[in-house]
């Protein structure tokens, strides 16, 4: 029946005489009207056989006790500058639509999705959007609109979230590592962070200071606007600390502060920093971990305030201070251990130190110690395990360093708070090390416990990424590695010259 | 068709351009998988396969600039057009030894990810469907290399057109985040090259890309058994 019908069909087209030309032509266009259709199909019903892992995100139920308080009250709408078509096939921006989606579907009436071409300046249903009244945010920053910008939006206030520091954009809503890639994903909470933002009725400033070599750390900034802290520069040189700063943050300084002479009437840095602590400030330090020389300014200040840090010295007398967050090899009662990074061949070992054991238990390689006076509150110690070497010349006694502590400095205007860990590396960045403790509910908890932040997000999803990094690897190894998948092309470059020579003078 | 293959085969055993090919496709794709892996610490398969496939699109065509233009310029078309082969099946023949070459070398790349497998969880299932993506893109751009290499007999003329026309395709799919109009946009997703690769290195194995891709090397393919058919019978 089938031969049959291919027979009918040919003496059809062969007695219209239709021309090759017309056959070509239908076979394009129906090639061409399949594929639309099979696209519209993908796009309505997905026709995938394998998805990914960013389609099997799912809430975690954190933000019913976080928006507990004002889902009832007010209404928030959320701004893609991206058609959802688009943004739901962005490498990035598929993971944050998923969440924001799963949100409003959680609280409808609380929360609404708008999706807007940011070259038409219309949403999807044709209404023309002005773009241009968030161009300025509200504390008078000028913040740029792209395609990843985000824009949070109550009847009170909005928030503008733009990446302009990553290539893939989105970056708000992922944690980055020191190099700049993706770890995590933590959209849930920043979602739920920023909405509550826009819903608060006052808001701080969080000021990092400038001009000292300070390390801008990425993912802290992103904490911090979690945190519900709108994010400035200072330049205490030339400025006094402004009213509405909730939090002064020195990044690992790597120059000393200014102290002006006694009595010469100039206002320096550290007068500036004093008196915002002692009416009250919080300030966040975190100290450079390769650091090799000393601060004798800067830390002055802070030996005023109880706060004293004591290095120690590594073999070959290096000195260094680093903290990495890994709960499952921990030296610490809160889940954190220390090592020692050395540069060139001691450098490779990096990893293999970290928690290297010695007979008296589990060797610390290095840190950096907080010597606290009696207004201070450790944060962090290590446990009765954690063993230090002090000049490679064996194990010294320990057992209760302080590797993060809390400064309660009371004066006229007020209580300020001054924190101080040694390492920089104390932030978001080492979220995921382990599953077992995160950096940012230790800042969380820091911000609302002692600065004074409002509700912190707790117990989002965070969707490790980290997986992709590669541990373990060593630059000598990689140069192994590199040579191997040299020689392969090179010995095929040899075989053909030899080959094709033979056979040519054969 | 297996004769034809074959003797596609052997030839590019036999002469310099498929020691050429494979030599420059192994040494760039290992350049390639060094940077964008161990050079920058991550396991990432989606960073590799996208630049395999922009550098696929400038080596494919040096594989295929010979398929036809080489037969026309030395005269002998005359011999496969009075042979015995169907024109169809010398056309998958060519195609098929052609796409031989480049997954060989393709696999072999991809085999580079067993050395981080001690170093990182490396997703083999988007490994493969990333693979198979370029594999698809791959036999794509071989039929239409193919194509624009029947049309002349210049093999030069043959591996620019036919790289200006797979960077046209590949350039489409960015221009269209420029596009206000939905439907246009959609209409410029739906057929292009990098749109439908980039649902594969999401991770998504997409029966509808999938068939896309088949169609379009199948249409080329046509297309060139066209050419052949009508010269042919033009004498």
């Amino acid at each position: 029946m089938k031969k049959d019908f291919l027979k009918k069909a040919k003496s059809t087209v062969e007695s219209r005489r239709f021309s090759m030309t017309t056959i070509t032509v239908l076979v394009i266009a129906l090639a061409m009207f399949v594929n639309a259709l099979l696209y519209a199909l993908d796009e309505k019903v997905g026709l995938s056989v394998i998805r990914p892992s960013s389609s099997e995100i799912t809430l975690s139920g954190a933000t019913d006790t976080y928006f507990d308080d004002v889902k009832d009250l007010r209404h928030v709408t959320l701004t893609f500058c991206m058609p959802e078509d688009e943004l739901s096939s962005h490498t990035t921006g598929a993971y944050v639509l998923r969440t924001a989606k799963q949100l409003a579907e959680r609280y409808p009436g609380f929360i609404t999705l708008r999706f807007v071409n940011i070259i038409t300046k219309r949403d999807a249903d044709g209404n023309a959007v002005d773009l241009t009244r968030y161009q300025t945010d509200e504390t008078g920053e000028e913040v740029s609109i792209t395609k990843t910008t985000v824009i949070f939006e109550s009847t009170r206030h909005f928030r503008v979230l733009t990446d302009t520091y990553s290539t893939a954009g989105f970056a708000d809503f992922f944690t980055l590592n020191s190099s700049g890639k993706l770890v995590a994903y933590n959209g849930e909470e920043v979602l739920a962070a920023m909405i509550r933002f826009v819903l608060a009725d006052e808001h701080k400033t969080a000021y990092f200071t400038n001009y000292h070599g300070e390390t801008a750390d990425l993912a802290l900034r992103t904490v911090l606007a979690t945190a519900g802290y709108y994010i400035k520069d200072i330049d205490l040189r030339e400025n006094e600390i402004p009213d509405d700063a909730g939090l002064v943050l020195i990044s690992a300084p790597q120059s000393d502060f200014e102290q002006g002479a006694a009595g010469s009437g100039v206002r320096s840095e550290i007068d500036r920093l004093s008196d915002y602590v002692e009416n009250g400030g919080n300030l966040y330090v975190a100290l450079h971990s390769y650091l090799k020389r000393d601060l004798p300014v800067f830390g002055a200040f802070l030996e005023k305030y109880g706060l004293r840090v004591a290095t120690t010295d590594l073999t070959g007398g290096q000195t260094v201070q680093n903290i990495v967050k890994d709960a499952d090899r921990a030296i610490t009662t809160d889940g954190f251990t220390f090592s020692a990074r050395l540069s060139g061949e001691a450098g490779d070992d990096f990893l293999s130190r970290v928690g290297r054991y010695s007979e008296n238990g589990v060797l610390v390689a290095h840190t950096g110690r907080i010597l606290p006076a009696d207004n201070v509150t450790p944060l962090l110690v290590t446990s009765s395990a954690a063993v230090t070497e002090a000049g490679g010349a064996g194990a010294d006694g320990a057992g209760s360093y302080t590797v993060a502590a809390v400064a309660a400095v009371d004066g006229a205007g007020g209580t300020g708070h001054i924190f101080l860990s040694p390492s920089i590396y104390l932030s978001a960045s080492d979220a995921l090390t382990s599953t077992k403790y995160a950096n940012r509910d230790f800042l969380f908890s820091l911000f609302e416990s002692y600065f004074g932040a409002g509700k912190m997000p707790y117990g989002t999803t965070l969707v490790n990424l980290s997986a992709d990094l590669l541990e373990n690897l060593t630059m000598q190894t990689a140069k192994i590695y590199t040579a191997i998948i040299a020689v392969i092309p090179a010995a095929l470059c040899v075989f053909a010259v030899i080959y094709l020579y033979r056979r040519k003078n054969r | 068709m297996l004769a034809i293959y074959k003797k596609e085969l052997r030839t590019y055993f036999t002469s310099a351009i498929g020691y050429v090919f494979l030599v420059i496709f192994l040494a760039v794709g290992g350049a390639i998988f060094c940077l964008t892996t161990m050079y920058s610490m991550s396991a990432s398969v989606t960073n590799f396969y996208t630049y395999m496939m922009l550098f696929s699109a400038v080596m494919l065509p040096i594989l295929t600039m010979k398929s036809f233009s080489e037969e026309r310029k030395i005269r002998t078309e005359q011999l496969l057009l009075t042979s015995p082969v169907s024109l169809t099946g010398m056309v998958l023949g060519k195609f098929l030894a052609a796409f031989t070459m480049f997954a060989g070398a393709l696999v072999v790349c991809s085999l580079y990810f067993l050395f981080l497998t001690p170093y990182a969880a490396i997703k083999f299932s988007l490994l493969f469907c990333n693979l198979i993506a370029l594999l698809l893109v791959g036999m794509t751009f071989i039929a239409i290399g193919m194509f624009v290499s029947s049309l002349t007999e210049n093999q030069l003329a043959a591996a620019v057109g036919t790289m200006a026309i797979l960077l046209v395709l590949l350039a489409v799919g960015l221009l269209n985040q420029l596009i206000g109009a939905y439907w246009l946009r959609f209409l410029i997703g739906s057929i292009s090259i990098f749109t439908r690769f980039q649902t594969f290195t999401n991770g998504y194995f997409d029966l509808a890309s999938l068939f896309y891709y088949l169609s379009v090397c199948a249409v080329f393919l046509y297309l060139t058994v066209r050419v052949y058919d009508r010269r042919r019978h033009n004498g």
